[in-house]
């Protein structure tokens, strides 16, 4: 089971939400632009 | 995708000197000639979304030192975004449908006013952060009263589960969705919903060394091997063998369903070895007190004790446990906890779930791993 969790864990990123959420609504914003 | 799907507005016609003065405004990001580049209004309605939300806001922060912030979050966002960004946290918090239709008239008030301030502050995009109770129905308002505006939401809500159609809904209103599960922007762009996955923020909470892929023996990937432990290795080493973790649920009615569940099959294995002890989960004081009446009078009671508000560290505490379904069950995942998954609603609930619910699965982890990885006990099987 600990092995499963590891790979569920692994396919959610890499604790990086917040950024990569940044980075999409900059690309987004200079898309509209 | 559909940038501009039929039924939208047109743009609202703006004066010559309105143009003029938001030119003056724009800043590098990039901007069209109605809206102000430079702003971006934010709508989060609860604790989480304040918390997803300020993370978000500080990228934003690093990448664009320009961007101003307003809207409406929690005290994470407003302290990030200064200004006239308002906390409106602990107005927006409720618990139950009664409560919802107790208070529609303030949430119909808030909701008209959020609209005016948007349109007071023409900003180049909205972003709204989970809270879709809400924001859903903002972003349909939103786009009916101005088609250029670019609508973004950021925590997908998981309305594919139980109604594909409203995910068509949504795609007529929302530009962009940013997805918290890898198997979620196929799902939205069916319906010409443009959509990415960024991750899930609860791999930003937990323990680095919980999140890290267990690699086999072999696998080519000394770097990973040589600085990331084994998952189960840090973590694991800390619990208590004899602990028994219950997590049933942070809504009145699921511990009412689901408690007495838990209890009765940790009495059973606490027959069986008289060592072992159950750590219940309150997400909070009334929940706690609901845990405590269920508990007074049974057989065996001294072996449970209480804990309130610390799910995230119980998890790290406990040996195995008994979740029930939710976000606990990623959180137990992430937190390299084994588990069952226990889940019980009333059967009218129950059957009407069973019609539109379209997913194999109710724990995100099975989901995730698209099988049983954690055993699932649901309703007539709960007992």
């Amino acid at each position: 089971m600990l092995a499963d969790f590891a790979a569920v864990a692994q396919k959610l990123g890499r604790g990086e939400a917040g950024e990569n959420a940044a980075d999409a609504i900059i690309t987004e914003l200079r898309r509209a632009g | 995708m559909v940038d501009n799907p039929a039924g939208r507005a047109e743009a609202r016609p703006s004066t010559s000197i309105e143009s003029t003065e938001r030119t003056e405004m724009h800043s590098s990001i990039g901007i069209d000639s109605k809206r102000r580049g430079d702003i971006v209004y934010f709508v989060a309605g609860e604790r989480s979304g304040d918390n997803h939300g300020a993370a978000l806001l500080k990228a934003l922060r690093a990448r664009a030192p320009t961007m101003q912030f307003l809207g409406r979050g929690g005290p994470r966002m407003r302290a990030i975004a200064n200004g006239k960004f308002r906390d409106w946290i602990d107005e927006t918090a409720v618990v139950g449908l009664w409560e919802v239709i107790r208070r529609y008239p303030f949430f119909r008030k808030q909701f008209q006013a959020t609209i005016s301030e948007i349109d007071a502050a023409r900003p180049s995009a909205v972003v709204l952060i989970d809270y879709p109770g809400f924001n859903l129905r903002l972003a349909h308002a939103l786009r009916g009263k101005f088609s250029e505006l670019k609508i973004i939401y950021y925590i997908s809500p998981q309305v594919w589960a139980w109604n594909r159609r409203r995910v068509l809904q949504m795609a007529r209103s929302i530009d962009l969705m940013l997805c918290i599960f890898p198997f979620e922007p196929e799902l939205y762009e069916e319906s010409g919903l443009r959509a990415i996955f960024v991750g899930h923020p609860m791999t930003s909470v937990i323990p680095r060394e919980n999140a890290t892929p267990a690699r086999s023996e072999g696998s080519g990937d000394e770097t990973l091997k040589k600085t990331s432990p084994h998952p189960s290795s840090s973590l694991r080493s800390a619990r208590d063998d004899n602990l028994i973790g219950l997590f049933p649920g942070s809504r009145e009615r699921e511990v009412k369903k689901i408690f007495p569940i838990m209890r009765e099959a940790a009495a059973e294995l606490g027959h069986e070895n008289p060592d072992l002890g159950f750590a219940v989960s309150a997400a909070s004081e009334p929940l706690a007190e609901l845990i405590r009446a269920d508990l007074y009078g049974k057989h065996a009671t001294g072996k449970f004790f209480i804990v309130r508000g610390e799910a995230r560290s119980l998890m790290a505490k406990v040996n195995v446990g008994m979740v029930a379904s939710g976000t606990a069950t990623l959180e137990a995942a992430l937190s390299q906890l084994p588990f069952v998954l226990i889940y019980r609603v009333a059967w009218l609930t129950y059957v009407a779930a069973r019609l539109v619910v379209k997913i194999k699965y109710l724990g995100m982890p099975n989901v995730l791993a698209d099988r049983e990885i954690v055993p699932e006990f649901i309703q007539h099987k709960a007992n």
